[in-house]
């Protein structure tokens, strides 16, 4: 049972640091190279018709 | 030693003088400061201004009362206290900042542009922090008998303690919760020269991994307070420091109960 928890938590630390150093590392160079595989946006960023209402047409109270 | 006032035409608006002293003093009291040192400094830079001021200090909040010595106008803030980390940097610059107002008579928009560069660039380095803290807590296990493997042990637990403690507060997890995570893994790893035979000294280790989590300064300050009066703000710095200690000993005590160490 000590050992067990010993290693349960070492093992955690262990994923932890190299959790923290990748996502530190992949926000690095992603700042430096504005390289984002993935996000989230309107389609209209991508597509865009003659016609189609503006971002401030769309506002309804 | 009698004071120089500042000219008529140089004496601040009482209204921007009032908004100053809470920023001042809700970043002081949030860095650690005591209840006296607040209230002096904050006296000093009013007076330097021609002003007077009352203070109430509680727990969670300020009120300053300015009033121009004329009998003027008179204007009352309210400020939370800032939820810092407690910086003896940042406590020191705005003490010698209140000197500067007092004896060098820098007017109120140098002072705040002063005060603004003090708080926002309290810039330690994470890793030096973290090396240092855990080199004071390895030393701390020296001072209390242990042998080079178990300051080694907690050399490592700490370490790996504090780490972990700075990434569950900039993850906003609650401070006790914090406490009593870091704890526990502190201890779970400070019984390793027990838990493999090494060294001499396991129970020392072990004791001693934890160290970095006891609330010093606010025990402190809770007694300088209460020497001085500040009955409220004592009784709730004195408070504070029970109950991170009690999660610190939460924390202590299920890490020796998994590794069976010590008193169970």
């Amino acid at each position: 049972m000590p050992l067990l928890t010993w290693l349960l938590i070492v093992g955690i630390l262990i994923l932890a640091v190299i959790t923290r150093t990748i996502i530190f590392l992949h926000t690095s160079r992603r700042e430096r190279f504005h390289f984002r595989p993935f996000e989230i946006g309107s389609e209209r960023e991508e597509f865009f018709v003659p016609g189609d209402p503006q971002g401030s047409d769309e506002d309804i109270d | 030693m009698t004071e120089i006032p500042l000219k008529e035409t140089c004496e601040p608006d009482v209204r921007k003088v009032c908004v100053f002293l809470s920023d001042y003093s809700a970043w002081l009291l949030g860095c650690g400061s005591t209840c006296v040192r607040l209230e002096k400094n904050v006296t000093r830079i009013a007076r330097a201004y021609g002003k007077t001021v009352d203070i109430t200090i509680m727990p969670r909040h300020v009120h300053i009362s300015v009033r121009d010595k004329n009998g003027g106008d008179f204007v009352t803030s309210v400020s939370t206290i800032r939820h810092t980390p407690i910086s003896f940097n940042i406590n020191t610059r705005l003490s010698e900042l209140s000197w500067a107002i007092a004896e060098k008579r820098i007017s109120l928009r140098e002072a705040e542009e002063r005060f603004r560069e003090i708080v926002t660039n309290d810039r330690q380095n994470p890793w030096t922090v973290l090396l240092l803290v855990s080199l004071a807590n390895a030393s701390f296990c020296r001072l209390f008998g242990g042998d080079i493997t178990a300051m080694g042990v907690v050399f490592m637990a700490t370490m790996a303690g504090y780490w972990l403690k700075t990434q569950l507060l900039s993850k906003k997890v609650d401070i006790r919760a914090t406490v009593a995570i870091c704890a526990f893994v502190s201890a779970v790893l400070g019984a390793t020269d027990s838990l493999f035979a090494l060294g001499s000294t396991p129970d020392i280790a072990l004791g001693t991994s934890v160290l970095y989590l006891v609330p010093g300064i606010p025990l402190l300050n809770s007694f300088s307070d209460m020497l001085y009066r500040y009955y409220i703000c004592s009784m709730s710095r004195f408070f504070d420091a029970v109950v991170i200690t009690g999660c610190l000993s939460i924390g202590l005590c299920a890490a020796m109960f998994m590794m069976n160490a010590g008193m169970f």
